[in-house]
């Protein structure tokens, strides 16, 4: 008898393997499959996969290279007068083939030890696996979890600053935690500046997460923002951000000119390619791996003074990892992913100065 | 590649227990009496030359406790 044997959770950007066994094993059957996505019944895909001896299997992970939260999916095989229908949840992100090859020997997945554990660090930062996240304060951000079936506290100095319960949601939620707003609330409440939160599951005195917010490392106003390998967004500061180095792009052509009776050249366009040059300093082997995330992130934003651009960032050196903790810097190019054709000065100042264009005329000239 | 994490901790962002002390010095820092602790807020939490300078003028006039992983101000 058909049967469709796969798991309830997948990530997007692993291999997301499903079995189809029971078939006759003495012919070649034709078995037709319809992947749908369950909240709006669209009909995703559908194929046909032949099984030689009984059974065979799909990897359905490009269909959901896109997704960006927990989407759940059906997936129907008929084959032989025969069906079965197998429903999933599929999560943006992914592990590397090292942790995939060390959970599977475990015989373990990334759901039962982080993701969905509710007394173990279930945040999506990759900062770190561990009990500990250390975050400097320039480059704190909200820390996203999936909500299902969680239920935890967040304490300050063994004060209890806030209480989540999700043990009895149905649909999984990508939520976050802005630790932000609970410190400036607890600032404005009580008058206490923290910057170390535990977060222990309820009812609990074992706390399974410290998140500690540390001194900035250095002043700067420019970070690279980025969607982390588990798909969520986080911050990463950058140094040394030199202007753009400008390579020009120039399409020419020959255009013939009668009154002189030859050719002569003229341009159909132009194009800038704005590129900067900058360095990210890893001071510990632990930001090093949180920057090695970032340098492989396809969704990266230069931040400069609040303003985000769209960039890809490249690495223009080999990386020397050590595991002695020896600080190293990184040089980066950042491509701003607008190749520009045509110039506009960008003071523009949307009317927010008053001078003498504006309805509030003064004397004094801005 | 898994690096082993060296126990290399970098130092705490700046925390105390008493906001309307640190308001005070602040206020008199900006020389601007109505500031309030929102205002304290921003200005203790992004990190600029101007609040190195707060803290470091704060830290003549403070107790501070060092740990193993946690420099802790605390007022």
């Amino acid at each position: 008898m058909l049967a469709i044997i796969g798991k309830e959770k997948y990530l997007a950007n692993n291999p997301v393997t499903i079995k189809i066994e029971g078939l006759i094993d003495t012919e070649i059957v034709a078995v037709s499959y319809s992947l749908t996505r369950t909240d709006d019944s669209k009909v995703v895909f559908q194929g046909t996969v032949y099984a030689l001896s009984g059974s065979t299997s799909l990897d359905l992970s490009d269909f959901f290279a896109c997704i960006s939260e927990p989407t759940a999916y059906s997936l129907t095989c008929t084959g032989a007068d025969e069906s079965d229908t197998h429903e999933f949840l599929v999560y943006p992100g992914g592990i590397n083939n090292l942790l995939r090859r060390i959970l599977h020997q475990a015989g373990k997945d990334i759901f039962e030890i982080k993701l969905a554990n509710n007394t173990a660090n279930f945040l999506l930062s990759t900062r770190s696996f561990s009990r500990y996240i250390y975050i400097p304060e320039d480059e704190l951000m909200p820390l996203y979890f999936y909500s299902k079936g969680k239920e935890f506290e967040v304490r300050a100095d063994g004060e209890l600053l806030s209480g989540f319960d999700y043990v009895d949601a149905t649909d999984e939620s990508l939520l976050s935690l802005d630790l932000d707003q609970l410190r400036q609330t607890l600032h404005t409440n009580t008058g206490a500046l923290s910057q170390v939160f535990d977060i222990f599951p309820a009812e609990s005195f074992t706390c399974i997460c410290t998140i500690v917010i540390t001194h900035a490392d250095a002043l700067s106003p420019y970070f690279i923002k980025f969607r982390n390998s588990f798909g969520v967004f986080e911050k990463i500061r950058i140094d040394n951000l030199i202007d753009a180095e400008s390579e020009f792009e120039y399409n020419n052509i020959t255009k013939y000119d009668s009154q002189l009776n030859k050719f002569t050249l003229s341009r159909l366009d132009a194009k800038m390619k704005p590129t900067l040059k900058a360095s990210l300093s890893a001071e510990n082997s632990q930001k090093l791996l949180f920057a090695l995330d970032m340098l492989l992130s396809c969704e990266q934003w230069l931040i400069i003074n609040g303003s985000e651009y769209r960039v890809l960032v490249n690495v223009e050196s080999p990386i020397v990892q050590t595991t002695s903790g020896t600080p190293t810097s990184i040089a980066l190019s950042i491509r701003l992913i607008d190749d520009e054709a045509v110039f506009s000065p960008n003071d523009l100042s949307l009317n927010t100065h008053f001078g003498i264009f504006t309805d509030e005329f003064n004397k004094v000239f801005n | 590649m898994i690096l082993d994490v060296r126990n290399n901790n970098p130092i705490t962002a700046v925390g105390y227990t008493n906001a309307d002390q640190v308001l005070a010095e602040y206020r008199d820092f900006a020389e601007h009496p109505t500031l309030t602790r929102d205002d304290l807020y921003k200005f203790i939490t992004k990190p600029s030359a101007k609040r190195d300078e707060f803290l470091a003028r704060l830290e003549l006039q403070i107790e501070i406790l060092s740990g193993r992983i946690i420099t802790q101000t605390i007022i």
